[in-house]
């Protein structure tokens, strides 16, 4: 009997939440203080007076003379140097330990008794230098006469030689060159990509961190929580106007300590008189800065939510402190760890939370962009920040965390006297799909590593399919409405199969059209695709590979896309909406940028034929012969003869091909005619 | 129910119960509020009346029973509901870095109502309420009773049906509170039905045109003034509760005693 309640947030609201979320925080001082007068104030004029004073202060004792004791028995040739130097000046005191501790002088030379005997029997002589560490002019005196022992040094090597008749060279039969084929420009980046994350990721912690406590423990312990929720606002528009404001804090302090850093960093470079100094940038290409400010951006958006999503739990602001100060340390862990040489980014460590932003960072800036692997660590961050604000929203409908302590445990407690929903809500629908998404790639990519068509059924069936189920199962779902168990009208399945023999190839071509076009495939990608999916020769082999890549991924994807995951948009969302997501959200589960928008129009094809029909089984149908005709498809034509190559040939298939599809479509299309909607 | 039920009786409570863990916060409660009356839920610290209107508000969902506002669920309609009630506390406090205005029009914006009402609203209220005096000041410089007024503006802004009302006077002087108080019974007669929990039995005797009793999560009595003295045979309404809470606690006494001697 009740409805659903509604959940999509409307713009109006979430602008009210978040303008007012906006001008609290900017009047409250502490945020002020951080987000300017720390950055813009503070941090130069802290750097600025403290490399003035160290730059006076090596001046001072550079300029400063120093006084220097000869032990007995220095031989002349070090002495006269020692004399000559009109920074240094002779003492003779009575003893020279006890003048040295005192600060009369600042550093003593003495030589062994025997030093003139062993110096003429070509022997190795010792100077000793007593000086004192904690005096910096003692320190700076030592250097000063390490300078005339190397040059004495030298001048009694070549006395050596020469009375051996000998030349130079003969004492260095190797020197070594080094020609580093880095460019200048990566090398001062990789040294730049070691702090740079560590920083970014301080900034905006810090700047997000009051407004992340204040949005959520301080509107509870002030008990305005409670006037927000009993009026007629959804908790997503609450977490989402929070979330912005506590965003929009984290960009501008993020932007401001970068701003001041720059300054900063030019001050110094003026003041130093370098002109044209290379920061060794100029050669990072626009696509590189690019995926640099983007990298950063993520980083933002990401903890943001998980700052807020923690607070959020808290009471009271001291509780909230208490919760994030150990996120501080999680966070920076990672981004340690990921300056670790030999660390880089992979199939597994792309999906570790911040840890592949960080080496995200350090792959940009050491070996330039690699769009596939940012692509997956966009991807992974937005899935965690859309898990955590889902997982926030949800606390805003937990009454023992409005009105009381709850913890962790109100996340999984269930409503009291919840109606069951028929159907999933698309909030659910998008949880469970990034659960999976997360599943697959821990879990499925690992095993897919060790043994390709053991870790593809894995995935599929076990990673895929179980959860889903049990998802339904839990929530108590209808089954037939949530997977669209309907009885299929029988020109949908045929029309699905039409499609199913043809749709791939106008996508493919077009899809590589594109490619060519503007995003070049590396060779490698096809090499590996290629490779994988080439079916082979015997019978069992075929049936085999149609198996696993053809009749799983048909009937466990779809379960999962054309099922639960369409089935939470229905009712709630206009069909193009519906179709135009899960699509969307299929192709960015094959988890590459290349195989995008090949994916993503398959989808749109199987989503459209789904809602549409309300039945599944066209699109398991279609997701099957699609599968297995591409696989098949060099078989195929090798049976009819055909080569392959012939550019008339293509264009004929192309065209064929799509012909076909416009009357699978048609027939699709007109399937539902004359039928009761449901 | 009827409509015309409903539209009589614009708050509705069937055999509402509550546990917190093993407690019974609130155990079988029933009442109705009609437009133009205002109900008075009495009862000492810890008998139930929060929990009770946080079920009438949507905050919290009941155990068992049923609540409608306006012929809506409060488990099903959460947002219609949330529409018709203005929901306010005695310890609820304003966003400090805000002024009263921006306050007001902030809970417009998110009762969906356009500006210019909202703002003919905040007027309308601000004469009422008497609080033009400091309606662009912070909130963080408010006392007590200037913030009360604003907290109560901010409850009918939207001009609900039903105001739920848990103590409102509560911290407030004298003044204040005969303030309020009498603001309240101008809005009764404008034909809200007003749902007001209180300690204060003076309070009772002076707004509520009916009462109920609560105890230990139990509806002890309901009804009008005069009915409530006539059961109990009291003189006050401050003896005829403590009467009513001695009955209780001496039945409930012998109830255990009877079942230990079985």
């Amino acid at each position: 009997m009740s409805e659903p309640r509604p959940t999509r947030p409307r713009a109006r609201v979430v602008r009210a939440i978040y303008g007012k979320e906006v001008r609290e925080t900017l009047r409250d001082r502490r945020t002020l203080f951080l987000l300017i007068a720390v950055p813009l104030i503070f941090y130069p004029l802290l750097l600025i007076v403290f490399t003035e004073v160290l730059l006076s202060q090596k001046e001072k004792i550079e300029a400063e003379a120093g006084t220097v004791a000869l032990a007995a028995h220095v031989p002349e040739g070090l002495a006269r140097r020692i004399r000559d130097d009109e920074t240094l000046v002779v003492a003779t005191p009575t003893d020279p330990k006890a003048a040295l501790v005192g600060g009369e002088i600042h550093a003593v030379v003495s030589v062994t008794d025997d030093v003139e005997t062993v110096l003429a029997s070509n022997g190795t002589a010792t100077v000793t230098l007593t000086f004192n560490s904690v005096e910096p002019l003692s320190g700076n005196v030592r250097e000063r006469i390490e300078e005339h022992l190397r040059d004495w040094k030298k001048e009694l090597l070549a006395a050596r030689l020469t009375r051996q008749g000998l030349e130079a060279p003969f004492v260095i039969p190797l020197t070594l060159e080094d020609d580093d084929i880095a460019p200048s420009s990566r090398q001062v980046g990789s040294v730049v990509a070691q702090f740079l994350p560590m920083l970014v990721l301080i900034f905006m912690i810090t700047g997000a961190f009051y407004p992340a406590v204040d949005v959520t423990a301080g509107e509870k312990e002030r008990k305005t929580i409670q006037t927000l929720v009993t009026s007629p606002v959804r908790p997503l528009e609450i977490v989402i106007g929070k979330y912005l404001t506590v965003l929009t804090v984290a960009m501008i302090s993020g932007l401001m300590n970068i701003l001041s850093i720059v300054g900063i960093v030019l001050h110094n470079v003026l003041n130093a008189g370098g002109e044209g100094v290379d920061f060794g940038l100029s050669q990072v290409s626009a696509g590189d800065v690019f995926a640099l400010i983007w990298t950063v951006l993520l980083l933002g958006v990401m903890f943001s939510a998980i700052l807020m999503t923690i607070a959020t739990f808290a009471e009271t602001p001291k509780d909230a402190q208490n919760y994030l100060a150990p996120v501080y340390m999680i966070c920076l862990l990672p981004v340690m760890v990921a300056q670790v040489p030999g660390i880089e980014i992979s199939q597994g460590t792309a999906f570790i939370p911040v840890l592949n932003v960080a080496l995200g960072m350090k792959e940009i800036l050491v070996h330039g962009v690699v769009w596939d692997n940012l692509f997956i660590v966009s991807v992974s961050s937005l899935i965690v920040t859309v898990l955590t604000l889902v997982l926030a929203a949800r606390l805003y409908t937990r009454e023992e965390l409005l009105i009381g302590r709850a913890g962790a445990r109100a996340l999984f407690a269930r409503s009291r006297r919840r109606t069951p929903l028929e159907t999933p809500t698309i909030g659910q629908g998008l949880v469970l799909l990034s659960v999976l998404f997360l599943l697959l790639y821990y879990v499925g990519a690992s095993a897919q590593g060790q043994n390709i068509w053991f870790g593809l059924l894995l995935t599929l069936w076990v990673l895929l399919l179980v959860p889903t189920l049990g998802t339904i199962k839990w929530l108590k779902l209808d089954w037939r409405k949530t997977l669209h168990l309907n009885r299929p009208p029988p020109l949908a399945l045929v029309g699905a199969a039409l499609l199913g023999f043809s749709a791939f190839i106008w996508v493919g071509a077009a899809a590589n059209a594109f490619h060519d076009a503007f995003l070049p495939v590396p060779e490698l990608f096809e090499e590996v695709m290629r490779t994988t999916f080439t079916p082979p020769t015997t019978w069992s082999g075929k049936l085999g590979l149609i198996a696993v890549a053809a009749l799983s991924p048909a009937i466990c994807e779809e379960v999962v896309f054309r099922g639960f995951l369409l089935s939470s948009f229905r009712g709630r969302t206009s069909g193009a909406v519906a179709v135009v997501v899960t699509a969307l959200l299929f192709g960015l589960f094959h988890l590459s940028i290349y195989r995008l928008i090949g994916t993503t129009a398959l989808g749109l094809v199987m989503g459209w034929i789904v809602w549409h029909t309300r039945s599944i089984w066209p699109a398991v149908l279609f997701h099957f012969l699609n599968n297995a005709t591409s696989i098949l498809s060099g078989d195929i034509f090798l049976a009819l003869g055909i080569e392959m190559t012939a550019q008339e040939f293509l264009i004929a298939l192309i065209l064929g091909a799509m012909a076909l599809s416009v009357f699978g479509f048609a027939l699709a299309g007109l399937s539902t005619r004359g039928r009761p909607p449901d | 129910m009827t409509n015309r039920d409903t539209l009589q009786h614009p708050v509705e409570a069937r055999g509402l119960v509550r546990h917190y863990g093993e407690l019974r916060a609130v155990d079988d409660v029933s009442f109705s509020v009609a437009a133009g009356e205002v109900f008075g839920l009495l009862g000492p610290n810890g008998a139930g009346k929060t929990t009770t209107l946080r079920m009438l508000s949507t905050l919290i969902e009941p155990d068992e029973g049923t609540a409608t506002i306006c012929g809506l669920d409060t488990t099903g309609d959460v947002e219609g509901v949330r529409r018709r009630i203005g929901y306010q506390t005695g310890d609820t406090k304003l966003y400090e870095r805000l002024t009263p205005v921006e306050f007001l029009r902030y809970f417009g914006a998110l009762h969906d109502m356009e500006r210019s009402l909202v703002d003919q609203r905040i007027e309308e209220l601000t004469q009422l309420l008497g609080f033009g005096e400091y309606k662009d000041r912070h909130c963080s410089t408010l006392s007590t009773g200037q913030s009360q007024r604003v907290s109560l503006a901010r409850a009918l802004l939207h001009d609900p049906d039903v105001l739920i009302l848990d103590e409102p006077t509560s911290g407030l002087d004298i003044i204040s509170s005969q303030f309020i108080l009498d603001f309240l019974v101008e809005e009764k007669a404008r034909g809200k039905a007003i749902l007001y929990s209180t300690h204060i039995m003076s309070e009772a005797e002076l707004l509520c045109d009916r009462l109920g009793l609560l105890y230990k999560g139990r509806l002890l009595h309901v009804g009008p003034f005069d009915e409530v003295l006539a059961a109990t045979g009291q003189r006050s309404l401050t003896r005829a509760f403590l009467h009513a809470i001695a009955e209780f606690d001496e039945g409930a006494a012998r109830l255990t005693e009877g079942g230990s001697d079985e």
